[in-house]
């Protein structure tokens, strides 16, 4: 059967809200193994909506995608309750519908004003004129760049015009003069003053639907509140009381539409259903962005062509934006052209999901040798995007190059029924950073065996390091929780610009890269047992460190760690933060 | 044995209020799962817990399961929630944590003590042994999704409170179940189930015995209420439709913790703490 066009999916969409509403699935065109879910539950035709739906099953706004097959609404169904805000997105193969997800808030929800989704509003209706359309690519990319603005609580990126009006269940979000000043500023300004540092995480971005005919996106996402903070300070320092609904671990599950014309967004629409904290969408991750393969190639042309100080041999060279020790500079300067290969050490993993390879290696300069610790993203089998930490010197007299093989537990593949979503691997290795920042060992779970190579040296639970190093004879026999505990890392105030990008689900690993800040502004800290530490004459100048960093979980607990890094100026910049 | 249980239990709540996991003896394999979500232990209430509260107070433990469930008002971020803390332990080993946190502050914040006779030793001639409990415990659950109590024993003087509220004998208690001379609340805990207002709760699933203490003639389940959002209303006695509640009348699950108190066979007292799921959500164990 041909694929269906667009007018052909918004039939079968209208099909399937005219059977909810008498809630009689059986003429439906239904695959045999039709998935429905509800809220991220698995669900049948007997329950959830398909039990509760009387009155009206109607949209305004739909999106249909005749490329990928799918069709979505966002709109209103009514319950016993009264009416609930739908988000829906079915999928059809042959003709046939195969997936259903629904998103639904019900009266509960803090913003909730129903009726308004069935208001037909222009901005989100109207036709794409020439000239004014985006690629698939684009669009979704516009869309991300609203989820990456909030995650990092700036407008400063987003593409969204400024009269661009967004709709949380039907309630009027911005430049609503009648509500509360929040609610009174437009997309960008609410961005701007950093309010968003109250969402914890933002995770499981999945852009379902792209239509783009009618210029919309409609995209799935988790904002994760871990409830923390007791105020939101933001970007201007000032401090705003938090409702105590944001003041308790909770999770929005939300749809959220885009309007793109013109490269902007001009219109949002949201459905968001509370969850509780760290629930899961339900559906798997789209799919693979780059396959292994793809990805072991081109780690292995990476490391050819720098060995051989040949650029070219670099897929994708002439687009890939490419940094080293936090400088944008052009592919061919810096190491490459210096490098003398091959690398004699090589501790790297694969993220076919995300489309990342990273980790480290040790490779020839000129008569000595550096370890770079790397991150490669790779877009249609070719590099996109290069950041490399090289460690040329020590900090602290830490730097070895003549490591040659990985720690054996980052080799060890980890049993399919142990294995972690990405979510709960980078929130374990994430836990590490909370512990450095707070000076707090206990809040990390560590397992028992666990050491760190730093810039290719063992720096916990040995005794092997020379006097000179920053570890004295006493703080390298401990274990990391309790270095940590003795407060001498309390010099690391802040760890910034987190990006944990690549995952390694087989063996367990997580790879990021992230800034340190030294402000320099303690010389001693006084512990609670009555001792005070000194901190390290290194620490004593106003520093940041760029750091690359690898955690290998296992039972839930940190394994091993290995880290590269090299000191910056103070505030310094990764080349890849906001 | 069940003190040093019981200890283990209260240690854990204490930690979870300290946010301070590392106080914790942990099996290598442990898990914490919060509202039916696993989580990294430090994560969640981990890190918005911020001290205890002593009025609602219990620890039931029982050696020959590995178990101890403890209930207790917690704050977070200075707001009073209701807590049930499941530990499973080997020795001193703890390998499973489960939390339920029902978060509303204005009934924890009102709650008073729990029933004294949760706390009384029950005479050896009226002690319910473990297996009975069991029984007694599902055939309570299987009246709820039937709606007949069949030959059920409840003392005249036992209610049960959801979340610090009484909802038998309670005659003050009237956002739901009132109508036409009908009022759900006012009746005891066995007539209710005969009037069909509990049947908005289709089916009690994923049914666990967590904790006995034959000696208290205590028992805690947990389970999950399946709530379909149907039937939207039920026929009193008297004839008369009565709407179910809002929470009855959308799609949704509860998991629960029901503590039960038995003596001689009869239900003595019973104290529910349930958190509102998606619907069809999981326990998460």
């Amino acid at each position: 059967m041909d694929p269906l066009d667009r007018q052909a999916l918004f039939g079968i969409l209208d099909a399937y809200l005219a059977a909810l509403r008498v809630r009689d699935s059986s003429g439906l065109p239904l695959a045999d193994d039709v998935r429905i879910t509800e809220n991220g539950q698995a669900l049948t035709f007997h329950e959830g909506l398909w039990a509760t739906a009387r009155g009206r099953a109607e949209y305004r706004h739909g999106f249909a995608d005749p490329a990928t097959q799918q069709v979505g609404m966002i709109g209103l169904v009514d319950e016993a309750t009264g009416p609930a805000v739908v988000g829906l997105r079915l999928m059809v193969r042959g003709g046939l519908i195969t997936e259903i997800e629904t998103l639904v808030a019900r009266g509960s929800e803090m913003l909730f004003e129903p009726e308004t989704v069935l208001k037909p509003r222009p901005e989100m209706l109207d036709p794409i004129g020439p000239g004014e359309g985006s690629s698939r690519e684009e669009m979704v990319s516009i869309a991300d760049l609203y989820f990456q603005g909030l995650a990092k609580a700036t407008g400063r990126d987003l593409k969204v015009h400024p009269a661009c009006n967004r709709f949380e269940n039907g309630y009027l979000a911005t430049n609503n003069l009648d509500r509360e000043p929040m609610f009174r500023m437009g997309v960008k300004a609410q961005f701007d003053t950093g309010f968003s540092t109250i969402v914890s995480e933002v995770r499981d971005r999945r852009f379902l639907i792209v239509d783009e005919e009618a210029g919309l996106v409609l995209a799935s996402v988790f904002f994760e509140h871990d409830g923390i903070e007791e105020k939101a300070v933001w970007a201007d320092g000032s401090e705003h009381e938090l409702h105590p609904y944001y003041r308790r671990p909770m999770t929005y599950f939300i749809f959220e539409a885009f309007k793109i014309r013109a490269g902007e967004i001009r219109e949002i629409e949201a459905v968001l259903v509370t969850v509780p904290f760290g629930f899961r969408p339900g559906w798997p991750a789209p799919a693979p962005a780059a396959s292994e393969g793809e990805l072991s190639g081109l780690v292995d042309a990476y490391l050819d062509a720098l060995g051989a100080r040949e650029p070219q041999r670099l897929p994708g060279a002439d687009h890939v934006r490419f940094t080293e020790n936090g400088q944008l500079i052009p592919l061919g300067k810096g190491l490459w052209g210096a490098a003398r290969g091959p690398a004699t050490y090589r501790n790297t993993l694969l993220d076919p999901e995300t489309g990342h390879a990273g980790g480290f290696f040790v490779i020839g300069e000129h008569g000595g040798k550096v370890i770079v610790g790397f991150r490669l993203k790779a877009e249609q089998g070719r590099a996109s995007e290069l950041e490399t930490i090289v460690v040329r010197s020590s900090f602290g007299a830490l730097f070895n190059t003549d490591m040659t093989e990985a720690p054996a537990p980052f080799l060890a593949a980890v049993p399919a029924s142990a294995r972690l979503s990405r979510d709960e691997a980078v929130q374990i290795a994430n836990l590490y950073f909370d512990g450095i920042q707070q000076a707090d060992g206990d809040l990390i779970p560590f397992h028992e065996k666990i050491y760190r190579i730093e810039n290719g040296l063992r720096t916990t639970t040995t005794d092997e390091l020379g006097e000179e190093t920053i570890y004295t004879d006493e703080l390298q026999r401990l274990s990391p929780a309790e270095q940590i505990n003795t407060k001498f890392f309390a010099y690391i105030q802040r760890v910034r610009n987190r990006r944990f990008q690549i995952y390694d689900a087989r063996r367990s690993i997580v790879f990021g890269l992230m800034m340190f800040d030294h402000p320099a502004d303690l010389e001693y800290v006084d512990r609670e047992d009555g001792v005070r530490v000194p901190m390290p004459a290194e620490s004593l100048r106003p520093t940041s460190a760029l750091i690359s960093y690898m955690f290998k979980i296992e039972d839930r607990k940190l394994r091993q760690i290995e880290t590269a890094y090299i000191i910056v100026p103070y505030g310094a910049r990764s080349g890849w933060d906001a | 044995m069940r003190a040093a249980l019981e200890q283990m239990a209260e240690r854990c709540v204490e930690a979870l209020a300290a946010r301070d996991p590392g106080r914790l003896t942990l099996a290598k394999d442990a898990r914490y799962t919060e509202n039916g979500v696993e989580l990294p232990l430090g994560r969640g209430l981990w890190r918005t817990a911020s001290g205890l509260r002593d009025t609602y107070r219990l620890t039931v433990a029982d050696p020959e399961a590995g178990q101890a469930v403890h209930f207790r008002v917690i704050e977070e971020n200075g707001d009073p929630v209701f807590l049930v803390v499941r530990i499973r332990a080997d020795g001193k080993t703890i390998s499973q944590i489960e939390a339920l946190v029902a978060r509303d502050p204005e009934s924890a914040g009102a709650i008073t003590p729990l029933d004294p006779s949760f706390f009384e030793t029950v005479p050896a001639n009226m002690r319910t042994p473990r297996e009975e409990m069991h029984g007694l415990a599902d055939r309570y659950f299987d009246a709820i999704e039937i709606s007949d109590a069949g030959d059920l024993q409840f003392d005249p003087r036992c209610t049960r409170r959801e979340n610090g509220d009484q909802s038998t004998s309670n005659p003050g208690r009237t956002e739901d179940f009132v109508g036409d001379g009908f009022h759900g609340y006012a009746l005891d805990c066995k007539a209710q189930f005969a009037t069909r207002m509990w049947s908005f709760i289709e089916a009690v699933t994923d049914r666990r015995h967590v904790a006995v203490d034959e000696a208290r003639g205590l028992l805690v389940d947990i389970v999950s209420f399946q709530h379909p959002g149907l039937p939207t209303s039920f026929t009193a006695p008297s004839g008369a439709q009565i709407a179910m509640p809002g929470y009855g009348r959308r799609p949704s699950t509860f998991v629960i913790a029901e503590l039960f108190k038995f003596e001689a066979g009869c239900f003595r007292q019973i104290e529910v703490i349930g958190v509102p799921l998606p619907y069809g959500a999981s326990q998460g164990w």
